[in-house]
């Protein structure tokens, strides 16, 4: 049940076997089902949540009714609202599966206890957060110099498994066009191999 | 809108839990069963198509658990440790209800078997038979937790009283 999140931990710090047992405490075990939310808008974010298994989103819906993706997570990343999570606020955000998932959530309060207990956790989280910081600034950036075909050509190199287990319209909802304008660019990808 | 919460009934087909169980299904929760009792047990009232959309019926108590967000059993379990053996690896962290009576010792069991799971014993006073108004007495170490289920079982109409030692 913890073996991809050990493995992800393993690859940034280094913990002895009883610290490992220690960890596992602290986690919540969540099995959603595809469709089932981890997280309703107008809620509180209540868990930061890893995902052992299967395929979450997170977006925010507007006024109009339409989805923006924010966020996907799949087999080894984590996925919350961070700002909802730390201060108490209510989200504006959604999150939910786009497969059955396996989860594994830790609460604020056990996140503080743990960081006193395993002191080592705050490098892992630190290098977390950093490689966040780093993949939000070059979104950004990609959102406001790329060109649609450039976008998804950066996301089918960057995550090309993603684009395989994704529907079409969740990857032009995150690359923010339209579905018609992905299908044609990956019409005209497809003629020119 | 509030997010809808999953409750496992593990037991729901001993009397204590089904008179719980029965106010449950009116709640707002989303009530995973895993018993074999016809689902007419929970409501004189409710025609099954009825209870069949708020109890949704799993094979597997691991599983019921896993996907739940709080746990009820009932202390009529007769194979009580069976259970809490496949429910070890995934009920850590969630509330874990008991609905027992006065000197049963399921209570026990569960802190033996669960130690990383917020348990609350909800012993039932009075009214063990459908003519008395049962009283639930809320009993546990986790304060949050003891006051969550209070909340829990005056929202759907049941009466409670905490432990004086909790006080």
């Amino acid at each position: 049940m913890f073996e991809i999140l050990l493995q992800n931990i393993r690859e940034k710090i280094e913990l002895r076997p009883e610290e490992e047992i220690l960890l596992k405490s602290y986690f919540t075990p969540k099995k959603l089902r595809k469709k089932q939310y981890l997280l309703q808008e107008g809620n509180v974010c209540k868990f930061l949540a890893f995902t052992e298994k299967g395929l979450l989103r997170l977006y925010n819906v507007d006024d109009k009714g339409m989805e923006h993706m924010l966020q996907f997570a799949w087999d080894g990343w984590w996925i919350v609202d961070i700002y909802s999570f730390l201060t108490g606020e209510l989200s504006a955000y959604n999150i939910d599966a786009i497969e059955d998932s396996e989860l594994l959530m830790i609460s604020l309060d056990r996140f503080n206890e743990m960081m006193v207990s395993l002191p080592k956790m705050e490098r892992y989280f630190r290098l977390l957060f950093q490689n966040n910081i780093i993949a939000k600034e070059r979104r950004l950036i990609s959102s406001i110099s790329h060109n649609a075909e450039e976008k998804y050509t950066r996301l089918q190199h960057s995550h090309p498994e993603i684009i395989q287990r994704l529907p079409l319209n969740l990857i032009a909802s995150y690359l923010g066009i339209t579905p018609e304008t992905l299908s044609r660019i990956r019409k005209q990808l497809a003629q020119k191999k | 809108m509030k997010q809808q919460e999953t409750i496992a009934v593990i037991g729901g087909e001993g009397q204590r839990a089904a008179i719980v169980v029965r106010e449950l299904i009116k709640s707002p929760y989303r009530i995973l069963l895993l018993d074999e009792v016809p689902e007419k047990r929970y409501s004189a009232t409710s025609t099954p198509t009825d209870l069949s959309q708020k109890l949704e019926r799993i094979g597997c108590c691991r599983e019921a658990s896993w996907e739940a967000d709080i746990i009820l059993l009932s202390d009529e379990i007769t194979n009580l440790n069976e259970i809490l053996e496949k429910m070890i690896e995934v009920a850590s962290n969630k509330i874990v209800i008991l609905i027992s009576v006065e000197g049963s010792p399921a209570f026990r069991a569960l802190q033996s078997s669960l130690p990383f799971s917020k348990l609350v014993d909800v012993q039932v006073k009075n009214g063990r038979d459908d003519s008395e108004t049962p009283v639930y007495l809320i009993e546990g170490e986790d304060a949050a937790a003891n006051n969550f289920v209070s909340s829990l079982l005056k929202s759907i109409g049941l009466k409670t009283f905490e432990s004086p030692d909790h006080l």
